[in-house]
């Protein structure tokens, strides 16, 4: 078996693995890992067993790995399984924190400009222009975040 | 296709939350983390395969723990290929992994219990 058959064989182990799940960010994440995972066992069991034909080794590899109908079975047991209060409620002092920070940088930003510049950029225009670069700094954010899923799907 | 037998149902259901654990547990072993091939083969060797995991389920496991907060991870070039993820212990899930602890040995002195 050459290597291009022992990619297409993982590459095919990786289409039925996502067609058992949902098109997400989350499912790309986990293929990722799944073929990680693959290259890294399938060079482990080379090393150790040179002589062995690559075929018997890419099957034992997948065979390991699980068939994807288990893997897809654990996928949505472990999505369905609520998350703990204590996470949800750490999340939203996480995004509150966050809110609060940045209100607390924009007055204080908004003074010091003002202070600097001797009244000739009014305080509340400050904090009005760097409001609009603090909800632009978060639209770009999303985006960078959708690039990422684009990019790595 | 034959029906599987009550022992092997039983085993099924007891499995995913040990294997929650075993996993914290080995992942607390590394200090500077551990990729999932690691966590995979070490999980077969500590335990000689009594948990009978299947590699890949290891995954979803560990995106559930991530998302818990309780694991943390970052990447590394691997030797053999593309990128891997390395797993380390939160601070968070070193207080859960010693909280299971004390709750697996309470069950465990309390089924013994049982037998008498």
């Amino acid at each position: 078996m050459s290597d291009e058959e022992v990619g297409r064989e993982i590459d095919q182990y990786i289409k039925q693995v996502r067609k058992l799940l949902p098109g997400n960010f989350e499912t790309e994440d986990l293929l990722e890992d799944l073929r990680a995972h693959i290259i890294e066992s399938y060079h482990d069991k080379r090393r150790s067993m040179p002589t062995e034909d690559k075929e018997i080794i890419i099957s034992t590899v997948l065979e390991d790995l699980g068939r994807p109908e288990e893997i897809a079975e654990e996928y949505r047991k472990e999505r369905t399984s609520p998350v703990s209060p204590e996470t949800v409620k750490k999340s939203m002092r996480y995004v509150v924190g966050r809110i609060f920070l940045s209100i607390i940088v924009i007055i204080l930003a908004s003074y010091v400009v003002s202070e600097i510049t001797e009244g000739q950029v009014d305080f509340f225009f400050a904090i009005i222009v760097l409001s609009v670069f603090a909800v632009i700094e978060f639209f770009v954010r999303g985006w960078q975040y959708d690039e990422k899923r684009v990019s790595s799907s | 296709m034959t029906k599987p037998s009550f022992e092997d149902t039983w085993k099924v259901e007891i499995r995913r939350g040990l294997l929650q654990y075993a996993v914290l547990a080995i992942v607390r072993l590394h200090e500077k983390g551990i990729h999932g091939y690691g966590i995979a083969r070490e999980l077969d060797e500590r335990t000689d395969g009594l948990l009978e995991v299947k590699e890949g389920t290891l995954y979803p496991i560990l995106h559930r723990l991530k998302k818990e907060r309780l694991l943390n991870q970052y990447t590394e070039k691997s030797d053999a290929g593309p990128r891997r993820k390395v797993y380390v212990l939160t601070g968070e899930g070193d207080r859960v992994l010693r909280e299971l602890s004390v709750i697996l040995e309470d069950i465990f002195k309390k089924l013994e219990a049982l037998k008498e």
